[in-house]
């Protein structure tokens, strides 16, 4: 019984509760499931006062539990008032603690503590330290009367769900209670937060926590005062005096008070110190302690803005020295670039006596990131400085820039401080001091531009001034420009001065530091000949590497190596520049505006994700950034790359705080057909691509978000006509989608739509040659962009890599259009070529058209009439070009016949119609044209001398199966890949072309069958032209086919039986594979027969 | 069993293997029996029938590993399961359509073969659709095609008899199931269904 009565009881506790209890034990068990269990631990720890409590409950029945315990708590309460009142007034440092804190109460007064668990100084002792210092001391649980809970360690359980244990409340270690006591004043509870100490063991620090404000009940609450606390501790194992620490703490206790002021407040204390450093002997370590604060401070600020939630991107960014030199040429550009013509007052004069000979003159600042920021500490000059981030003498954050003392103790860049600390103790090292470079740099090229008008920025620091024909005492000029960089700007410069690019800046590594040397034109050999290979620029460690396995050291010896041997060892564009340079060699021009290649932002550092939600926060703030360079640079990117590096598997934690350790990086990218640069499709192609990564949140370690294929934003119309692009593609689906209508109507007009200011460009292409069936039709219909992203969009190798479900499912929601896009996608890789030859033929008559005259002109002209008497069916392709823009229209019409059949002398014709290279192209045609075009045209034009040579043969090569069709026989299949491929996709037939693309695309299994399985998804693209089924066709497919049966009879009739049920079901759709299957179709029954002594049953699913 | 066995050998131990699970699941899936008489057992690492019936069973693994002398040899061409209705007219065969490398040299790795089998069981499993429905009272065989008639001197070898099944008039028509095609072994599977146009059509209704 009695072991039954607690089960009972707390079974059916709820019912109990309404009643009044009789006994104590019932009671205690459903009181402890109303108060939550958390409170049982209790109950007993202060059984011997509640003992008298249970005698008062003995005594008076209450009418429920909560009265009961409404009672009980009060007593406690009351019990424990009269304690305190008598221990404060016994206890001796009662007063002291009083007087503390400015008034009667104690230093614990507001605060009321609920201890939980077994606690290192017992309940009792915590008890006794809130009873003395005017605390409470809370028996039970409640929401309203605990201020904090106590306890040593917390089961898993609740850790795991901390919050609602604590009810939001901080769970803090006793230690707090003890050091408050010890300090004699209530201590900030946050580095004795239980969570934070099992994060700081767990891991390390997760970005969220580094960077996002703690949501925390506590005001002012955040790791940072847990790093300045270890990192006093730190200094003071450095062993700097007291005095120093002590002021640090004082200040560091202000600035958790008052965040908001630390600002100024820092400020003052800077100059502070600096006053003090003066006088004092140890002036490196305050210093240093100055900069422990400095860079930290700033941080915290950031974190308690107000400027809505501080991210990590932008912090990062703001911190970063890369992406100042990265941002710093936008800043160059816009200033100097544009004001070039309204600069200042020039100093030079352009010498007409001067010789032509050229003169190039390399600047380059000392040391520029120590350099400038030493130079308001003169007493530092020749002492060892570097530059970084922060200034942990056992940290881990890289050295950027160290000045030339400091070089001597084999300091370098990128060595972590803790390495650059042991060879040099005595290294002062300065955080970045980004406004000083900006003003720095802006004033170097402020005098660089008074002396030279033609610059090229290479860094912020760095330029090369083309000085040919402004003066012939180079050396002069070098040392006038050098004296007033000091002059201004207090930092030291060195200029190398030769004949080119490359002598220049090798000399100007013999004038570092703070000189200047000048290699004429006639000691160029001289030097070069001593030089090692890994001096020239250029040369990095691998090609360094190789180039010692041939045991080439000098540029000497590397000279005698042929021009050729180099560009195949090491490739044509490496050996060239290595045989250039060895000779001292440059044809690199001074350039003044470098074009943009890319833009993007890349983040290595501090990435830690906890989940996916994580990781698309970062990605959009990291978009955010990529989007305002883009448009601070006033560009916009069709290609967009992202490059995810991943902890490689099993790699622990860095070295390197927050770094990236080993890690496996890879890249996607994806191309859009128009360019962008706002924020929103950003993030979402960005999403995308790193969905596309299948990286796990976790293991990433670094992100970085890449623009190329950059155009200009000014240029509004062009944007207009890649719109159209898009169009294009849409209504081409339309198109196909209503095939027979096409078939029917051959003539159809399209034309892009014009933009307001009739700067529209239209451009109407049509034809009726099948060959170029699938080639862009520009198009004004209306494009209905739904809530799905439209099919060109749609990556087509994530679309491809998708489970066959999927995509089909996705071409249901397209309605079909999905297939089209994918089958259209491979078509084009394997008749790009072939159909591009036609298009860009066309296309570049109209351009030449448009060169020829720049006035407004209208012409017609036939450029073609011919007639191939050889051909059987006469292609026609009427292409009609028209090209309007304001002023300008010209509308030509071009009549081309028999593109495909093309002959040698149309052959001809057609290169000279290239132009010659691609400097001639237009590049703002260039830039309409359909990517895979413009690829094409990039490959086509600089070789375009060969081409006759490699068009021909294929030509020839179809003519001559043509006219020696037997030869086919039995050698179709041979070889890998099959002879046929290359037969096919010369072929004048779209059909057998796109089998040939198809086929190549499905890569190893080689069957036929899945060829033919992609191809039936795109044959209704496929047969949209006018249908060829010319006999000649018919008979190379026939027999292609008859020889895959010889192959595949014996061993493999499934994989025929595929192949036939599929092309029964291309039957439907297109003429040529009707008649293909009919006449194929005896030979397979009959080689069946042969072998299996009965019929494919190929009429099985009707 | 380190006694070193022939490549030949051991494929065949492979095929026969295959065959006597493959017989099983024809059987499972054509519902000669009550579905209730299979039990499910796992091969190849997937589920496949198998009958519960001694006698059942023993006949498929005694005719089966009874073709393994042959197989080794070389000789066996198709070995079928064939269905019949009750004129003892085959109304379907699924024929197995066998060819052993006999130079192989090198030792097969029973894993690759095992891959590219497992691929029958799975088509297999799916192939209900290409059958179909069986007369009833209905019998099945397993039969046998030689390349030619062996000369058969061991007891063992004799339980294979010489057959005449009666043939078809018109050649059959066939629905190809599962080929595969590996250098030690070459396996496809087929459906033979008899053409329509058949006479002895008409004998079953």
């Amino acid at each position: 019984m009695s072991f039954e009565s607690p089960r009972e009881s707390s079974g059916s506790s709820r019912k109990r509760g309404r009643r009044p209890s009789a006994g104590p034990s019932s009671g205690r068990g459903a009181n402890s499931r109303a108060e939550s269990s958390r409170a049982t631990g209790n109950l007993f720890g202060v059984s011997g006062r509640s003992s008298s409590s249970l005698s008062a409950t003995r005594r008076a029945p209450f009418a429920d539990f909560s009265s009961y315990m409404e009672t009980k708590n009060q007593k406690l309460r009351g019990q424990f008032d009269a304690d305190a009142s008598a221990s404060s007034y016994v206890s001796g440092d009662g007063d002291s603690c009083q007087s503390g804190s400015g008034g009667d109460r104690g230093i614990f007064c507001g605060v009321s503590i609920f201890v939980d668990g077994y606690t290192v100084p017992s309940h009792q002792e915590l008890r006794m330290c809130m009873l003395k210092h005017g605390g409470r001391f809370e028996n039970y649980f409640s929401r309203q009367t605990v201020t904090h809970i106590v306890c040593s360690q917390l089961a898993h359980s609740k850790m795991k769900n901390l919050r609602s244990f604590s009810r939001g409340l901080p769970v803090v270690k006793p230690a707090w209670i003890m050091d408050s006591v010890a300090a004699n004043r209530l201590l900030n509870c946050a580095p004795y937060l239980l969570d934070q100490f099992t994060h700081a063991t767990q891991k390390q620090q997760k970005l969220s926590a580094f960077f996002t404000p703690k949501i925390s009940a506590q005001s002012g609450v955040n790791p940072f005062f847990e790093q300045i606390a270890e990192q006093i501790t730190s200094i003071e194992s450095i062993g700097c005096d007291s005095d120093q620490t002590l002021r640090l703490r004082k200040c560091d206790t202000t600035g958790r008070e008052d965040s908001d002021g630390l600002d100024g407040q820092n400020l003052g204390d800077r100059s502070e110190a600096e006053d003090h450093s003066i006088g004092m002997k140890d002036e490196s370590s305050i210093i240093q302690a100055r900069q422990e604060f400095l860079p930290k401070s700033s941080s915290s600020r950031e974190q308690h803005s107000t400027l809505g939630d501080p991210n990590f991107v932008e912090n990062y960014f703001k911190n970063s020295r890369l992406h100042f030199i990265g941002t710093w040429r936008n800043r160059y550009q816009r200033i100097f670039v544009k004001n070039t013509s309204g600069a200042s007052e020039r100093k030079y004069v352009v010498n007409e006596s001067a010789s032509s000979k050229p003169i190039i003159i390399h600047v380059d600042m000392d040391s520029f990131f120590v350099s400038v920021v030493i130079r308001r500490f003169p007493e530092l000059v020749d002492k060892p400085v570097a530059i970084s981030h922060s200034d942990n003498s056992k940290g881990t954050a890289e050295i950027s820039s160290a000045n030339y003392p400091a070089r001597q103790y084999g300091i370098k860049a990128g060595m972590f401080v803790r390495e650059a600390k042991t060879l040099c103790p005595q290294l002062a090292i300065f955080p970045y001091d980004f406004n000083a470079y900006e003003e720095v740099a802006d004033q170097f090229y402020t005098i660089l531009h008074e002396y030279c008008p033609k610059i090229q920025a290479v860094s912020c620091d760095e330029a090369f001034l083309d000085a040919t024909g402004v003066t012939d005492d180079p050396e002069g000029l070098a040392s006038v420009i050098r004296k007033q960089i000091i002059d201004t700007t207090g930092c030291t410069a060195s200029a190398g001065i030769s004949v080119n690019m490359l002598m220049a800046r090798l000399a100007t590594r013999v004038a570092k530091p703070n000189g200047q040397f000048y290699i004429p034109s006639e000691k160029v050999e001289d030097y070069m000949k001593e030089l090692p290979v890994d001096a020239l620029p250029g040369i990095g460690y691998t090609l360094n590497e190789k180039l010692e396995s041939h045991n080439i050291q000098t540029c000497s010896q590397l000279r005698q190596i042929p021009k050729e041997v180099l560009q195949k060892e090491l490739g044509k564009k490496i050996g060239e520049m290595l045989w250039n340079y060895c000779r001292g060699i440059d044809h690199r021009m001074v350039r003044e505006v470098q074009e943009m290649k890319s833009v993007g932002a890349e983040v290595n550092w501090g990435i830690r994700f906890r989940d996916l939600n994580d990781c698309h926060y970062f990605l959009k703030s990291l978009c955010k950034e990529v989007s305002l360079r883009l448009k601070g640079a006033g560009v916009r990117g069709r290609s967009v790359t992202i490059k995810v590096r991943k902890r490689k598997k099993g790699a622990a934690e860095p070295t390197k705080y927050l770094g990236c350790g080993e890690c496996e990086s890879m890249s996607k990218s994806v191309k859009i057909p128009s360019a962008i640069d706002d924020e929103e499709t950003l993030t979402k192609i960005g999403k995308e691509l790193f969905a596309s990564c299948h990286v796990e949140p976790e293991d990433v370690r670094g992100i970085g978000l890449q623009l190329s294929k950059l155009e200009s934003a000014d240029i509004r119309h062009g944007n207009n006509v890649l719109k159209s692009w898009i169009a294009s593609g849409l209504a081409r689906n339309s198109e196909y989608l209503m095939k027979d209508g096409l078939v029917s109507n051959p003539v159809l007009h399209t034309g892009s739509e014009c933009s307001p200011g009739n700067t529209g460009h239209a451009c109407s292409l049509f034809r009726s040659a099948p060959s170029s069936a699938n080639q862009v039709q520009m198009t004004s219909s209306e494009t209905q962009f739904s809530s799905l992203p439209p099919v060109n969009e749609l990556d087509i190798d994530v679309v491809k890599g998708l489970p066959p479900e999927i995509i089909a499912e996705m071409n249901e929601i397209y309605q079909g259009k999905l297939s089209v896009f994918i089958s259209k996608h491979d078509d084009k890789l394997c008749q790009g070529k072939d159909g591009f030859l036609a298009m860009l033929n066309l296309v570049d008559k109209g351009k030449q058209a448009m060169h020829s005259d720049t006035t407004s002109y209208e012409t017609s002209s036939h450029i073609y009439d011919k007639e191939d008497s050889s051909s059987h069916a006469n292609v026609e392709a009427n292409v009609q070009f028209q090209h309007s823009s304001p002023g300008n229209s010209m509308t030509r019409n071009v009549i081309d016949s028999s593109v495909p059949k093309a002959t040698s002398s149309l052959d001809i014709d057609r290169s000279d119609l290239m132009p010659s290279s691609l400097s001639q192209v237009d590049a703002f045609m260039l830039h309409q044209l359909p990517e895979e075009v413009k690829i094409y045209l990039q490959e086509a034009i600089p070789a375009h001398r060969n081409m006759e040579a490699s068009i021909d043969p294929s030509c020839s090569s179809i003519n001559e199966s043509f006219t020696t069709i037997e030869d086919l026989k039995l050698h179709l299949w041979i070889g890998k890949p099959p002879k046929w491929i290359r037969i096919f996709s010369n072929s004048r037939s779209l059909i057998l072309r796109s089998i040939s693309g198809t086929h190549a695309c499905n890569g190893a299994d080689g069957l036929l069958s899945s060829t033919l399985h992609s191809l039936s998804l795109s044959i209704p693209s496929l047969s949209s032209g006018e249908e060829e089924c010319d006999e000649e066709i018919l008979l190379i497919g026939s027999e292609f086919l008859r020889q895959y049966i010889e192959l595949k009879v014996d061993t493999d009739i499934e994989e025929l039986y595929i192949c036939f049920c599929v092309l029964k079901r291309l039957k439907e759709f297109s003429v040529f594979f009707s008649r293909l299957y009919d006449n194929v179709l005896p030979s397979l029954q009959d080689a069946v027969c042969k072998n299996y002594g009965g019929l494919l049953q190929l009429s099985f699913a009707e | 069993m380190e006694k070193s066995v022939s490549p030949q050998e051991e494929t065949g131990r492979i095929l026969v293997e295959f065959l006597e699970v493959a017989v099983s699941s024809i059987l499972f899936l054509r519902g000669v029996y009550h579905h209730g008489a299979f039990q499910r057992r796992r091969y190849m690492n997937i589920v496949v029938h198998k009958a519960c019936h001694p006698q059942l069973n023993d006949y498929i693994h005694s005719a089966v590993f009874g073709l393994l002398p042959f197989i080794r040899k070389g000789l066996v061409d198709r070995v079928a399961v064939v269905f019949y209705d009750r004129e003892q007219v085959p109304v379907e065969k699924f024929m197995f359509r066998l060819a052993l490398n006999q130079s192989q040299s090198s030792m097969v790795e029973e894993r690759d073969l095992e891959f590219s089998l497992r691929a029958f069981f799975i088509k297999l499993s799916v192939s209900e659709a290409l059958t179909k429905p069986l007369p009833p009272g209905c019998d099945w065989e397993i039969t046998a095609y030689f390349h030619a008639l062996p000369d058969v001197a061991d007891k063992e070898q004799r339980r294979w008899i010489p057959t005449d099944t009666k043939l078809w008039q018109h050649p059959p028509l066939i629905t190809p199931i599962k080929s595969m095609g590996s250098n030690p072994l070459k396996l496809q599977l087929y459906l033979e269904h008899p053409d329509p146009g058949e006479p002895t059509h008409l004998h079953t209704l």
